[in-house]
């Protein structure tokens, strides 16, 4: 759900204050069932995610009967016959993801590689062809292929009831842009749902939507307007721009992530801590165990541990795959592809060449941590210029200008201290100020080996962060990166 | 115990959304100039009591009159009431209706988007209506209300640091520092730092402007005054899209009422000297150029400015 | 494979076999001191990654002739908690003079 569109908590409100009305009273002249919660929350995600996207709510609706009744049907057989089941059910919702979001590039983007495409392939095709991806389909997606694989493991083959499993996969706080929950995680605690508003849950909701509210309208939405990604020939710009959308990416995504993670708190669900202070990591392998973790744990779970099987001699090569793999869910381009390879490069050459450099730099510097942190930190940055650029002609001319001694000249960077002038300037300073504020405090919990955001949920901080959220948030809200994913 | 640490929540909340809310509309943010401009409007026009001109508009009138030039070739006291487009037609017509007295005349010069509008609704409409008082004022839905009543209290990091430079260097909270003169003119002009370009007007008056126009016509003569029309001056392009759409907008708000402009210009200016920061707001001394056309034209369509008129009366 | 790692100590549980082998098998892989690991500690804190942890995973099935889940090291990721995990689940013994 768009946490930053005004509609969604208006929807909210408008559904919350006649449903709880009538549970209240219904309570007291005791006749509530407590069934009529469940129903109540599958009716409230329905509701929010139809307000959201019309389109994208019937694919969903689609998807969700299809998954129930073949699951269902699934847990029913033994063996082979139930591997075959979930491998249809794998195909088909792999297979709707694919249409939507992937047809238009491997037509124009694959195949027009080799050969051209006419203007118009889409009038001839046999099914509608769509320029924008639905809402949620990515996150959604792989959540109930989580689910598929997970019940065909499970050793109680317990069947799930219907508004239980839609609970499951359309739990609004998370529906969109995840954290993309397991089924052992989540169903136990949406099955027979529940609403459990206790004064704690409401705290802790609370105190993870405030950091998650300052994370991106405070800290990503400040930060966005400065990055320009028209500046192609000026070097220090575009790294500059580089390490702004690095920042807003982070804020962005986990800000909207411990929004998820309130909401569902407030409701009385613990969702998974997407995010554990990535920005602080020391070496690649360490910034993938901290960066979108319900993502990549989705990825070695269902995609490199049984894609590699038994091979084990081959990971590292499955390891490249699944990376590239990752990268490509991202977005249909190029650019996302190269971003996932480029990553998936890097931590072969951290494991190959990396644990002789260390041992070189520990022999020479006095705080070796400091330069693994700033290596990982700037292939990081580097990683989000490919992140960010989906127009190939201006990435390649990027990485030129990059590459170029000149493109670093002393006027350039009187250029780059241009930006800091004026009003505008002062505002970006003071956003980056806070960012940066932001991210030490982070790195001050990692070296007590705290959790990451303890900090942030300290009572009072947490207070503080929503009270600065009010009078800080940019008044033009941007629109979370992720939904495009 | 657990419910007073929820209570500190609504607290916070509502302590520090309070202090924006009085920062935005009474301090220093964008709404409480526009707030206080109109408020210091309305008591200028309350000041005179013979009939009078009242220039109504978005900022396309009120940085485009010298009141005082119109005054003095016209002896009729002249009011510029121009505020800001952007609370819509829906807002702006309500907001000077309760000026018109006996004998007034109302001319009304709406910036394009104001015409073009299909219901009558923009931007700040809802924040406006809040701010004078008249919350819902011109039919906003409750979604918008809401959502404006919510960011009324929000000042954002940039009007924030807007402030602190205008208290470090003026001494002072005014959003644009801008004085009005005895008659609700701008007295400033806000030099352009972007490059210009010609704008374009693609399409025609809407229906929804016309009916909402004739509406406010009626509005105007049940209360003793006389609707005029005027299109505004603009820096726009020449082609034939913009000529087209521009003279069909001429040619329905004459239905209306009395429309001025001038007709081989269609009061499209090609020369962007004349305009200070946008393709709207006038430089000052354009503004005198601006009022003694709007003189010609009433003198040469309003019979009661017509000279010989005028002198039979005294 | 067979485990032919020499430990100057004894073990004397099947945990702690398991652990001495998993603590000679990271400071092989890994080129550290066997005696700077700590049992209780993340493995990912000396360094193990993904491709580590399943070839890791693999010797451990090799040695031990059982078929473990691939996940092993990223459920349990300590070297004490995938001992204990190991011997509770699977009952797995460990002949001393294997080690």
């Amino acid at each position: 759900m768009n946490f930053s569109e005004f509609s969604f908590w208006w929807v909210l409100l408008l559904f919350c204050v006649p449903f709880f009305t009538v549970r209240m009273v219904a309570k007291s002249f005791n006749l509530w069932r407590p069934a009529f919660d469940a129903v109540g929350l599958a009716a409230m995600s329905l509701i929010l995610f139809l307000n959201a996207s019309r389109a994208s709510f019937i694919v969903f609706g689609v998807e969700i009967l299809f998954n129930y009744f073949m699951v269902k049907w699934m847990l029913t057989k033994e063996g082979k016959q139930a591997r075959l089941i979930a491998a249809a059910i794998i195909i088909f919702d792999v297979g709707v993801l694919a249409y939507f979001k992937y047809l238009t590039f491997f037509v124009e983007g694959v195949i027009g590689l080799g050969t051209t495409v006419p203007e118009n392939w889409e009038a001839g095709f046999p099914l509608p062809v769509f320029n924008q991806i639905p809402p949620g389909v990515s996150f959604y997606t792989f959540q109930m292929v989580a689910f598929v694989v997970d019940s065909l493991k499970a050793r109680r083959k317990k069947p799930i009831g219907l508004l239980d499993y839609v609970n499951f996969v359309s739990f609004f706080p998370q529906i969109v842009a995840g954290p993309i929950e397991r089924r052992s995680a989540l169903l136990p605690q949406i099955s027979s749902f529940r609403f459990k508003f206790t004064a704690e849950n409401w705290d802790w909701g609370l105190r993870w939507l405030s950091l998650g509210l300052f994370m991106k309208f405070v800290l990503a939405d400040n930060i966005a307007p400065y990055i320009q990604m028209d500046q192609v020939a000026n070097a220090w710009l575009v790294w500059f721009s580089a390490f702004l959308f690095t920042l807003r990416i982070y804020f962005d995504f986990a800000g909207y992530s411990f929004m998820a993670l309130g909401i569902a708190r407030v409701l009385g669900v613990k969702l998974t801590v997407n995010f554990l202070a990535p920005y602080t990591s020391q070496s690649i392998n360490e910034f993938w165990r901290r960066w979108h973790v319900s993502l990549s744990t989705w990825f070695r779970d269902y995609v490199f541990l049984p894609l590699m099987g038994s091979r084990k001699s081959l990971a590292p090569a499955f390891l490249f795959v699944t990376f590239t793999l990752s990268g490509f869910w991202h977005g249909a381009a190029w650019n996302f592809i190269i971003w996932g390879a480029y990553h998936g490069a890097l931590l072969l050459l951290l494991r190959y060449a990396g644990r002789p450099f260390n041992r070189f730099v520990g022999r020479y510097v006095a705080r070796p941590q400091i330069v693994s942190w700033a290596m990982t930190f700037s292939a990081v940055v580097l990683g989000c210029l490919f992140f960010m650029e989906t127009n190939s002609g201006r990435l390649v001319a990027k990485i030129k200008t990059l590459i170029t001694p000149w493109a670093y000249s002393p006027s350039n960077f009187g250029e780059l201290i241009a930006r800091f002038e004026g009003g505008g300037g002062i505002v970006l300073l003071l956003s980056l100020g806070l960012a940066i504020t932001f991210l030490l405090m982070e790195y001050w919990a990692v070296r007590q080996e705290r959790p990451e955001y303890e900090l942030f949920l300290h009572p009072w901080v947490s207070r503080a962060l929503l009270g600065m959220t009010i009078l800080f948030a940019a008044n033009a809200p941007s629109e979370f990166i992720y939904f495009d994913f | 115990m657990k419910n007073k640490r929820l209570l500190t929540w609504v607290l916070v909340a509502a302590g520090i959304w309070s202090a924006g809310f009085v920062y935005n509309v009474f301090i220093g943010g964008y709404p409480s100039w526009l707030r206080e401009m109109y408020g210091r409007k309305v008591a200028l026009a309350a000041e005179i009591d013979q009939p009078k001109i009242i220039i109504a508009g978005g900022s396309g009138a009120h940085y485009t009159i010298n009141s005082e030039v119109m005054e003095a070739e016209l002896g009729v006291p002249v009011i510029n009431f121009g505020t800001n487009g952007g609370i819509g037609l829906n807002v702006l017509l309500p907001s000077v209706l309760d000026q018109v007295n006996p004998g007034d005349t109302m001319l009304l010069i709406p910036e394009y988007p104001l015409l073009l509008t299909d219901d009558g609704l923009d931007d700040l409409s809802a924040s406006f209506g809040m701010m004078i008082g008249r919350p819902g004022l011109g039919g906003v839905p409750a979604h918008d209300l809401a959502h404006n009543f919510l960011q009324l209290g929000v000042p954002s990091l940039q009007a924030l640091v807007r402030t602190g430079q205008d208290v470090v260097r003026e001494g002072r909270f005014d959003y644009y520092g801008d004085p009005l003169t005895q008659r609700g003119d701008a007295t400033i002009e806000i030099p352009r730092q972007a490059d210009w370009w010609k704008m374009r007007i693609r399409s025609q008056v809407s229906d929804y402007a016309v009916e909402r126009l004739q509406q406010f016509a009626d509005e105007v003569e049940a209360r003793g005054g006389t609707l005029v029309l005027s299109l505004p001056w603009l820096y726009g392009s020449t082609e034939e899209e913009t000529i087209n759409n521009v003279q069909a907008t001429a040619n329905a708000l004459s239905e209306i009422a009395v429309t001025l402009y001038d007709p081989e210009t269609l009061n499209i200016q090609t020369d962007s000297d004349l305009f200070a920061d946008t393709h709207y707001h006038l430089k000052i001394s354009a503004r005198v150029l601006r009022s003694q056309q709007l003189v010609e034209e009433l003198q040469a369509s309003v019979p009661a400015f017509q000279p010989t008129a005028s002198e039979a009366t005294q | 494979m067979n485990p032919t790692a020499t430990q100057s100590q004894t073990a004397t549980s099947p945990v702690e076999a398991i652990q001495v082998w998993l603590v000679q098998q990271l400071a092989d892989v890994l080129s550290l001191d066997p005696a700077t690991i700590d049992v209780t500690q993340p493995l990912t804190r000396y360094g193990l990654d993904s491709i580590d942890a399943v070839t890791l995973v693999g010797d451990l099935e090799d040695w031990l002739d059982l078929e473990l889940p691939a996940t092993l090291l990223w459920d349990y990721p300590t070297i004490s908690k995938a001992a204990t995990y190991l011997v509770d689940e699977f009952e797995v013994t460990v002949d001393a003079s294997d080690l």
